[in-house]
């Protein structure tokens, strides 16, 4: 029997993380690999033990940020956190071959959403000057390019009590309109059965998501919809428009 | 307002939240309750179990909104127009 998550929470080395992932990686995807259960077990646990020094870090993050939300948001959304799911971790593993799990950047999470770009700026300068940032990804102007899906990401290291190094966890700063945008494409496709927020699914729908994310953009930054893209964009849409059935009404 | 650790259990299947715990802003368990509760659904690929932090449930509802079914892509592909 092996031991509860709670009880098997030493630190595994780094190593050790890296290689129970790619090896829970290649067994969940590869029906050829075969591992025994008490392996699987024992796997899991080193995951779930590494998961577990983003929880400490995390919990430094969120009373500024919520503090700093209270302040600079008027969205009247309130900040949240999450540790990535289990099978989350082990997916993301399987699609990025070459990524190693102790550098994977967003096992912890914190999620602010905005009313708008300039409380986006603002909140960024404040957790800039305030803690520092270990590695930015900014998809607001263009859409990450497989999806659309446009938001600020911020990496920021903290220190975990249970290892006494710093963890790495992921802010993540959306508009409301950004948020709107990245809510839906999950639902949309969880109904129709693909992983849209992860580039898997029809070209058309997708295509669809990234002009509505450009579309939205533009309501944000105050510009224009400009001609090429509404055209492009209405063309799209009518091509969709059967994944979006309407309940009749009588 | 403390923060409140949020143990969902979501059958990604049917889009049917199963459960919503709230483990209270006491957080030592959370984190073992969240891996032990993965583990008892390990192999079922239809349900998804995640630990979510937040001030109130209903925030959550906004900030993870498609877990409670509150996001309506129709509304979005009649609403989002040029």
């Amino acid at each position: 029997m092996p031991s509860g998550p709670s009880e098997l929470s030493p630190l595994p080395s780094k190593e050790t993380v890296n290689r129970a992932g790619r090896r829970l990686a290649e067994w969940l995807y590869d029906s050829t690999v075969v591992i025994p259960d008490e392996e699987i077990d024992t796997l899991a646990l080193h995951v779930y033990a590494w998961r577990a020094q983003h929880y400490g870090p995390l919990g430094l993050v969120m009373p500024m940020l919520r503090d700093w939300s209270d302040r600079y948001s008027t969205s009247n959304i309130k900040p949240s956190q999450r540790l990535k799911r289990f099978s989350q971790i082990i997916d993301k593993l399987h699609r990025h071959p070459d990524m190693k799990l102790a550098r994977m950047q967003d096992v912890g999470g914190a999620r602010a959403v905005l009313a708008n770009r300039d409380e986006v700026e603002r909140l960024h300068a404040k957790i800039r000057d305030t803690w520092g940032i270990h590695r930015t990804k900014d998809w607001r102007d263009d859409g990450r390019p497989d999806t659309g899906y446009r938001a600020l990401h911020l990496m920021v290291a903290k220190r975990d009590q249970l290892s006494g190094e710093d963890r790495v966890v992921e802010i993540q700063l959306r508009t409301a309109t950004e948020h709107r945008w990245s809510q839906v494409i999950m639902a949309a496709g969880e109904r129709l059965g693909y992983s849209l927020k992860d580039g898997n699914g029809p070209d058309d729908l997708l295509e669809y998501f990234r002009l509505a994310s450009d579309v939205l953009a533009a309501g944000d930054t105050d510009e224009p919809v400009g001609d090429e893209l509404a055209e492009r964009f209405i063309a799209s849409r009518k091509k969709v428009r059967h994944y979006f059935p309407e309940k009749e009404t009588t | 307002m403390p923060l409140h650790q949020f143990l969902l259990i979501y059958n990604a299947a049917t889009q049917r939240l199963i459960r919503a715990n709230d483990l209270g802003d006491n957080t030592t368990g959370a984190v073992s309750a969240y891996a032990e509760c993965e583990q008892q659904y390990r192999g079922n690929k239809d349900i998804e179990v995640v630990l979510i932090g937040s001030d109130s449930l209903e925030t959550i509802k906004k900030t993870h909104g498609h877990y409670f079914g509150e996001v309506d892509p129709n509304e979005f592909f009649r609403t989002v127009k040029v």
